[in-house]
């Protein structure tokens, strides 16, 4: 019978699947924000699982740590997103191939 | 107070310019910056003058010698400058032909007339400091320093295809130098291997060098000597020159055919075969073949050309043929001719350009046919086309007809055959150089546009007539243009003969001949 | 003034005076101008005749060192070229006939260019030519001998090209410049070799190094030197197969074709050729190929003479058949009638030349002898002195071209490199020459009239001359005219052969220009005596040639004359029986084409090719290949950059997998 601890281990290791599947397939932007926000979780729940697991508290200091990026990433980010749909009218994430070599 | 201007001399020839280069960019009136301009290069060639009157000419050593901190410490990289015999006469030649090349931009440049004098200053520096340096880091700076300015002379003051022709012969030249580079580098390490001590001047890595085993020699004299190679240009490396020279302008073309290309060939005789007397002799044999190809290469196309200044480009490849020959050829004459025809070149060929510029600015086309009957219009302008042109075919009494005379025999004493070939060039140069004279200067006078030429007027007859007069000049005096150079040649000749390290040492000027310790971080 | 500034001023004098009238004088009034080039000329005479009369005549040499020219170090020691000057036994004849012919014919120029304008830019030309030349005769060494050499095809150049309006003038200089620069590439080598070998290039010391032990020891280089050296003769001495350039060159003002292509710069080589005769009879190769050379040009051009029209054409190709006897005396080892004969020749050929200057002037600028005759009525003194000049380069029985041209054909025959097939040769050639030199005097000068009027030709001139009469010439022109004509009399009697001195009863070992050559010379005779016996033909030989060559002139001018008594219509019969022969010596043996074909062409089109395929195709598309490769195996990598977030996530993502599987499995 598997603890709780595991059950997150593995159901974090799901939802990175699904998170990585999203911002892999996904075209829009605002989707593909989502599905980051879905992998920093997925992460979170990785480590407040594990520092369970080990009975260590690091585990759970870097989540507030990620929590807080994610929270930065995710104003900076919807920002970006804002001031993109302004110049092209489009947040498609295929119309922006400035870099395509 | 002698000794100290002797001792700030060299430093005050490169910034100078440098230095005068800010105030032309700042001053408001073009025309007052034109003057400026002329005014700063004639400073500065009254400030080379010191060199030649306190010269020593008995002595081999590096003279007007400063060495100074520059980088860290330990890197071993510093401020070393001086003049020998080898160097001297072509900062001379920098120095007095700038002035002219001013003067000439009068007329021949009118847009971003400032920026043109600024660049033209540092450019001036640049060659300078590149003649002068005797630290490896400081004259490989010097070195690309050059090219920047010239990258955009031609670049923004060129003709139709300028951009086409600056990014070659910027690229050309980078790649040469890079190989340089590489052999810098190896020096620098094989120095410290061998030393336990980091150093970059050139004195001390001239020891380093010469005992390095044979094949490790032929590398890097083949990397250095391809920089310098390019720089001439020597065949088959010289397909950048006739486009540079065809889209410059006048007084670009004048300066990278008067002192440009002749970092080529002083670099070669600097480094090159000193520093690896061994692979100098292996190479020899070759250097000389290319250079007696380029210059029956070169001759053969510059006859074939109808654009003048490609005709004048071509005539320079074969021109350096010869000069590249002379200096492989290991005799006194050989590189005493080499020198001295750096120097004609620079004369003669200059002239050239400039009378093409003369006419270019009038006409604004560089086909021959175009012209033809000058002389009927413009007769002043046809005398100084035929002197250059004798001074370019080597006519006895110029200066060229000594240079290519020690040349060729210097390469017949080693090697009859090649100078036997060699001495073809001197028939070919007159084919191609007549031909010009025929088509531009003798001929009916038929084309409408150009019966309405005028000749030169006052300032265009000062730098042409300024120019006739060091043609014949160095025609009959070459005794005492060459006293200054005669030890450093014969010490050149003995070490590389005797395939022994190439010894000289820093000396501040005539009056003390102590030397100048080279500081040295242990 | 002592010697040596004497020697000095002869030849800075016509460099003043070139500078003077190119810079100075632009603008001065046309008698300044000739009164000027004249006296820069007749001053260095007067000097001349001081030196050689004077110093030379005693026997001694005369030198002046000027200025250091060059000095290098070389093999221990030093290299050093001095600028300077010597004035000897040959160089003081070729002096005096530098300056004095010269003199004449400047006076003569004065008023034959009367009518040009821009008239100090010829006196400028010839009074730098007369530098250069005295620069080539005095100079004490090779380079300073070379830089006269050049100097002279250089004024040539100039000169030739004088009325450089007209495009064909102006090739005919650079013909000539080119030409003569093929030679002079010999003169260089031949310098290079004498550094090597002797390191020096002072005719003394070369001389001084020069003994019987290294001559022994470097035979090969000898001859190859003296090989050299003859490229340079043949280029500046218009020899086979250099000469190509002399016939063109006739486009110069008709006192150029005087005083330089025929008294004074092609006769150069044989001035180099003696002072150089104790080098050159070493090497019986180099003396023969020289002798052979000579003979060959000598009947060569005489064959193109026979059938030109061109007045100043026939002279020019009898130049270079008389040069050709020169080189044939040299190349023989008769050193001193080779310079005796170049000075009777400049004497003679110098009148012919100015006589048909003359009568060009005259006939403004018409120079086709099938529309003179009859001159002579018109124009005595310029037609008689004409005649004495063809009788004397025909070698009419006492006078100069009899003397010194059967003395070179005796040796031909019996000199130390003689054969009698070399002496054949110039007999024929002699032959030839009395028959195309009788033919042009007598259209020229008698006959029928066949003048025309009204004619159109000439530079610069104004119409009303047209409608003149033709009529002789004032007397500056006519002075020199007369003066040559006494020299071209009595210039032969130097060379007087030893039978015909026995006969007059003067008893002197050797005749006056042997004597007189001895010092320059006699290191060469020792040499041949040495080597080869001392070649004497006897008494009887010298009548028999003698009588021979007279026979062979009066009956070449004879069959002349009868053909042509009825005008220029005369020679066709015969023209006709040999058409093509006689086509292809009209052509000029069609050498010019030749050479355009074999020689000039093909540079050409090595010229064409180098620069489309060495420089546009092989070094450029290298050098541009290269950075393509590199960019098209670039643009397929660049296609992987879709620009995609989600591409490139997967390729991380891919990444990741993969970095797992290798990590933990």
């Amino acid at each position: 019978m598997l603890t709780l601890p595991e059950l997150g281990l593995y159901f974090s290791f799901l939802m990175f699947l699904v998170g990585l599947a999203g911002v892999m397939f996904r075209k829009n932007i605002l989707f593909m924000m989502l599905s980051v926000e879905i992998l920093l979780n997925a992460a979170n729940l990785a480590f407040v699982s594990a520092s369970r697991l080990t009975n260590t508290i690091d585990g759970q200091v870097v989540m507030f740590f990620v929590m807080a990026v994610a929270a930065c990433e995710a104003a900076v980010g919807l920002a970006m997103i804002i001031s993109l749909y302004r110049t092209k009218a489009s947040i498609e994430a295929d119309d922006l191939k400035a870099l395509r070599g | 107070m002698v000794s100290l201007i002797s001792q700030w001399i060299l430093s005050l020839l490169i910034f100078f310019p440098l230095l005068g280069a800010l105030f032309v960019a700042l001053t408001k009136d073009v025309q007052k910056a034109r003057h400026l301009a002329v005014a700063i290069s004639v400073i500065e060639m009254v400030l080379s003058f010191h060199l030649i009157a306190h010269f020593n000419a008995d002595s081999s050593a590096m003279q007007f010698a400063q060495d100074l901190a520059w980088l860290p410490h330990g890197s071993g990289i510093r401020y070393t400058v001086g003049v020998d015999g080898l160097s001297l006469l072509l900062v001379i030649l920098t120095t007095v032909l700038c002035p002219l090349v001013f003067l000439s931009s009068y007329s021949s440049i009118e847009n971003n007339v400032k920026s043109f004098l600024a660049l033209f200053l540092v450019l001036e520096s640049a060659m300078i400091g590149a003649l002068v340096s005797l630290d490896l880091v400081l004259f490989y700076v010097f070195w690309e320093a050059m090219l920047i300015p010239m990258y955009f002379i031609i670049g923004v003051w060129g003709g139709k295809d300028r951009i086409y022709a600056t990014t070659k012969f910027f690229i050309y030249t980078v790649v040469g130098s890079l190989l340089m580079l590489v052999a810098f580098a190896y020096l620098y390490y094989a120095h410290y291997e061998t030393n336990r001590i980091f150093t970059t001047s050139l004195i001390e890595l001239y020891k380093t060098a010469a005992a390095l085993p044979a094949d490790t020699q032929l590398w890097l004299f083949a990397a250095t000597a391809l920089a310098f190679a390019i720089k001439v240009p020597l065949f088959p490396f010289h397909t950048w020159l006739p486009d540079a020279h065809v889209q410059a302008p006048t007084p670009g073309s004048v300066i990278l055919a008067g002192v440009l290309l002749k970092m080529g060939t002083y670099g070669l005789m600097r480094m090159s075969i000193p520093m690896f007397p061994e692979a100098a002799h292996t190479a020899a044999p070759v250097m000389i073949t290319l250079g007696v190809i380029g210059i029956i290469y070169g001759a053969l196309i510059a006859w074939r050309q109808t654009d003048i200044k490609k005709l004048v480009a071509y005539s320079s490849v074969s021109h350096l043929g010869f000069v590249v020959a002379g200096m492989f050829a290991f005799n006194e004459l050989g590189f005493t001719g080499a020198l001295y025809q750096m120097v004609n070149h620079g004369v003669s060929t200059g002239a050239l350009f400039l009378l093409i510029g003369v006419v270019y600015e009038r006409r604004h086309t560089r086909e021959m046919s175009e012209y033809g009957g000058l002389a009927k219009q413009m007769p002043w302008y046809a005398f100084f086309f035929v002197v250059a042109t004798m001074g370019s075919v080597a006519l006895p009494g110029t200066g060229g007809f000594i240079g290519e005379w020690m040349i060729l025999n210097g390469v017949f004493q080693t090697s009859p055959v090649l100078a036997t070939l060699a001495g073809t060039g001197v028939i070919l140069g007159a084919i191609y150089m007549l031909w010009l004279v025929l088509k531009v200067v003798w001929g009916p006078l038929q084309n409408e546009e150009n019966k309405k030429l005028s000749d030169c007027n006052p300032r265009e007859a000062f730098i042409l007539g300024t120019l006739s007069v060091f043609v014949f000049a160095t025609g009959f005096l070459s005794t005492p243009m060459l006293a200054h150079t005669e030890p450093t040649m014969k010490k050149l000749q003995q070490s590389v003969n005797n395939k022994e390290a190439y010894k000289t040492e820093l000396v501040i000027h005539r009056g003390s001949d102590e030397p100048l310790r080279v500081m040295m971080q242990r | 003034m002592n010697y040596q500034t004497m020697l000095a001023a002869v030849l800075l004098i016509p460099l003043l005076g070139s500078v003077l009238n190119g810079f100075f004088l632009r603008s001065a009034p046309r008698l300044v101008t000739v009164t000027v080039a004249t006296l820069a000329i007749a001053i260095p005479f007067v000097l001349s005749c001081l030196l050689v009369f004077g110093p030379v005549s005693a026997g001694e040499v005369v030198r002046t060192d000027l200025f250091t020219w060059i000095s290098v170090p070389f093999n221990e020691g030093r290299l050093e070229i001095p600028f300077s000057l010597t004035v000897d036994r040959l160089s003081g004849i070729l002096l005096l006939i530098i300056t004095g012919v010269g003199s004449l014919i400047h006076l003569y120029a004065g008023e034959y260019m009367s009518h040009e304008k821009g008239v100090y830019r010829f006196f400028a030309y010839l009074n730098l030519f007369v530098f250069s030349m005295l620069s080539l005769v005095l100079g004490s060494n090779m380079v300073v001998t070379f830089l006269g050499w050049e100097g002279v095809g250089v004024c040539s150049y100039l000169l030739i090209g004088y009325w450089y309006s007209d495009e064909a003038n102006a090739r005919a200089g650079m013909k000539a410049f080119v030409a003569n620069r093929v030679g002079d590439l010999g003169f260089l080598l031949a310098m290079f070799m004498s550094v090597k070998l002797f390191g020096t290039l002072d005719y003394a010391q070369i001389a001084e190094a020069l003994t019987n032990e290294l001559a022994a020891n470097n035979g090969p280089m000898l001859t190859a030197i003296g090989l050299c050296l003859l490229l340079g003769v043949t280029g500046k001495s218009a020899q086979l197969p250099l000469y190509i350039w002399l016939p063109d060159a006739m486009a110069g003002p008709t006192p150029v074709s005087a005083l330089i292509h025929a008294a004074t710069m092609v006769t150069s080589g044989i001035y180099l050729m003696t002072r150089m005769s104790f080098m050159l009879v070493h090497s019986p190769e180099a003396m023969t190929t020289i002798a052979v050379i000579g003979a060959a040009t000598a009947l060569f051009a005489a064959t193109i003479g026979l059938v030109q029209n061109d007045i100043k054409k026939v002279l020019a190709y009898s130049t270079v058949s008389q040069l050709g006897f020169m080189v044939l005396g040299c190349g023989v080892g008769a050193f001193q009638f080779g310079v005796a004969h170049l000075m009777t020749h400049a004497f003679f050929k110098a009148l012919l030349f100015l006589g048909a200057g003359s009568v060009i002037h005259a006939m403004h600028h018409e120079q086709d002898i099938r529309k003179m005759g009859g001159l002579i009525k018109k124009m005595p003194i310029t037609g008689w002195t004409f005649v004495i000049g063809t009788l004397a380069i025909i070698g009419f029985p006492g006078l100069s071209g009899f003397f010194s041209k059967d003395e070179i054909l005796y040796y031909a025959w019996s000199g130390t490199f003689g054969h009698p097939l070399l002496w054949a040769t110039g007999a024929l050639a002699a032959a030839c020459t009395s028959f195309y030199m009788v033919r042009l005097t007598y259209l020229v000068f008698f006959g029928e009239s066949r003048v025309e009027h009204a004619h159109h030709h000439g530079h610069g001139h104004d119409d009303h001359h047209h409608h003149h009469e033709v009529h002789e010439n004032p007397l500056a022109m006519t002075l020199p005219l007369m003066i040559l004509a006494v020299l071209s009399v009595i210039g032969g009697y130097v060379s007087m052969p030893h039978a015909i001195m026995h006969v007059l009863g003067i008893h002197a070992d050797e005749n006056l220009i042997t004597q007189w050559l001895s010092p320059v010379i006699s290191a060469a005779k020792q040499t041949m005596i040495a080597a080869h016996g001392d070649a004497h033909g006897s008494a009887a030989l010298e009548w028999g040639l003698m009588g021979t060559s007279t026979l062979i002139m009066l009956v070449m001018s004879g069959f002349a004359i009868s053909l042509y008594k009825a005008g220029p219509k005369g020679g066709e019969s015969i023209a006709q029986a040999v058409g093509g022969l006689y086509r292809l010596i009209l052509d000029k043996w069609r050498i010019d084409e030749l050479y355009q074909a074999v020689i000039i062409e093909p540079l050409k089109k090595a010229g064409d090719a180098f620069f489309k395929v060495g420089d546009r195709a092989i070094i450029e598309g290298i050098i541009n290949e290269g950075p393509r490769g590199i960019y098209l195996v670039t643009s397929v990598l660049s296609d992987v950059q879709s620009g995609l977030v989600r591409n490139y996530l997967k390729v991380l993502f891919i990444g990741i997998v993969a970095l797992c599987i290798w990590i933990f499995i």
